[in-house]
């Protein structure tokens, strides 16, 4: 059998760079923790998905938590978070209630911002630890006063920030760019929400869970 | 040269084979989130379709296949999480020579395709990269008969990875992966023929 010398590619392969991808800084960020308290909570992966509950009567609310489920799902490279609906509200970790009952308005538009609407995301600690006494309630309501579409694109955006406090972003951004904002002007995740959640979701909660 | 061969010729000089095995890989991605936050593929089961052709002299060329699939996992500090199932798929070409009777190296040029099984995170929501890989190899053959041979083979091969969605995350750059299988070949064909007689 003869023998060879091997090509010239091992030479390209010799050399062929090496390190890593730089990572991002991350510096955009904002306090997540609970204000008063310095409390922290995430969800960690053993209890994804996290469930969801919506109260039937509570229209496009429903799709509006579909939405931010998977708006906030998508800012995680890691699959850190992911949420899902359940029929069931003893089965769920969150649940989502509206007052009134939402009007039949199926789309948005894109007008100046109204604040039709409003919503409050509270949890319950067990009265002698840090630790959930029961799922996460979502409540929103809405001003009958105002145009059903200005209604409806507040409750998108109050919907998908009140999605930001269950995953575990108690505070709000100082920032009016941002979704966590106090009184959401936009209905997308910025670069700070995203990296504010990020970071969350690699710190120690302080919160345990139920 | 290898235009020159008549069909008739060409298919009594093919070795075809087949490769079982198992591929180890470093990082796809390092990052930094208040803590060291890395994405790596489990060691992966890998098979391999191969067909080799003579080329020049002692050279042989050989164009190959393979296919790996395991939990692509991110970890950190004492958190592992599957990120999705990642199957690569290894088009390969190589330049196969004998350094020994029984031992041989080759240089590898092929494509790294990825292709996870579910959207979980967004590591590819935008997008699974084919990047072009090198890589080098050497086998260790015996023959079994008249046309078969058993050989245990060493890998490696080096490529670049980045995706859309590391990059919109504010990646730069992209990581250099290295690879390495090791796996066990059967094959078939005239090469081991001419090789004991």
């Amino acid at each position: 059998m003869r023998t060879g010398r091997l090509p010239p590619l091992i030479v390209a392969v010799a050399t062929a760079a090496c390190g890593t991808a730089l990572a991002p800084d991350r510096q955009q960020t904002y306090e997540f923790a609970e204000p008063l308290s310095g409390l922290a909570y995430h969800w960690t992966a053993d209890e994804l998905p996290v469930r969801y509950w919506v109260a039937p009567d509570a229209g496009a609310v429903r799709d509006f938590v579909q939405e931010g489920l998977d708006t906030w799902s998508d800012q995680f490279l890691y699959g850190e978070f992911r949420g899902i609906l359940v029929e069931d509200s003893a089965d769920a970790d969150v649940l989502v209630a509206v007052t009134p009952t939402p009007p039949q308005v199926s789309s948005t538009n894109d007008p100046p911002v109204v604040g039709a609407c409003r919503g409050i995301t509270r949890y319950e600690l067990a009265a002698d630890e840090n630790r959930l006494a029961g799922p996460f309630h979502v409540a929103i309501d809405w001003d009958v006063r105002y145009p059903d579409v200005d209604v409806v694109n507040c409750l998108e955006r109050v919907t998908i920030h009140e999605i930001g406090h269950t995953i575990g972003l108690f505070g709000h951004s100082p920032y009016e760019a941002d979704l966590m904002y106090a009184a959401p002007q936009v209905t997308r995740p910025s670069d700070g929400d995203r990296q504010t959640a990020e970071i969350l979701y690699h710190t120690p909660r302080t919160i345990l869970p139920r | 040269m290898l235009l020159v061969l008549s069909p008739a010729v060409l298919r009594a000089q093919i070795t075809v084979g087949l490769r079982v095995g198992a591929v180890a890989s470093t990082n796809l991605a390092r990052d930094s989130i208040v803590t060291t936050v890395t994405a790596r593929q489990n060691i992966a089961p890998l098979v391999g379709l191969r067909v080799e052709v003579p080329l020049r002299g002692a050279y042989r060329l050989a164009g190959e296949v393979g296919v790996s699939r395991s939990n692509l996992m991110s970890r950190s500090d004492a958190n592992a999480t599957v990120v999705t199932g990642l199957m690569i798929w290894h088009p390969t070409i190589a330049v196969r020579v004998p350094a020994t009777p029984w031992l041989t190296g080759e240089a590898r040029l092929g494509a790294i395709m990825y292709a996870p099984s579910r959207k979980t995170g967004t590591l590819f929501s935008a997008g699974a990269p084919i990047k072009p890989s090198l890589g080098l190899g050497i086998a260790a053959a015996r023959p079994l008969g008249r046309s078969w041979a058993l050989a245990l083979v060493l890998q490696y091969d080096v490529h670049k990875f980045g995706t859309a969605a590391l990059r919109a995350h504010g990646f730069r750059d992209q990581s250099v992966v290295h690879r390495i299988a090791l796996l066990v070949a059967l094959s078939r064909g005239a090469e081991h023929a001419n090789a004991d007689r």
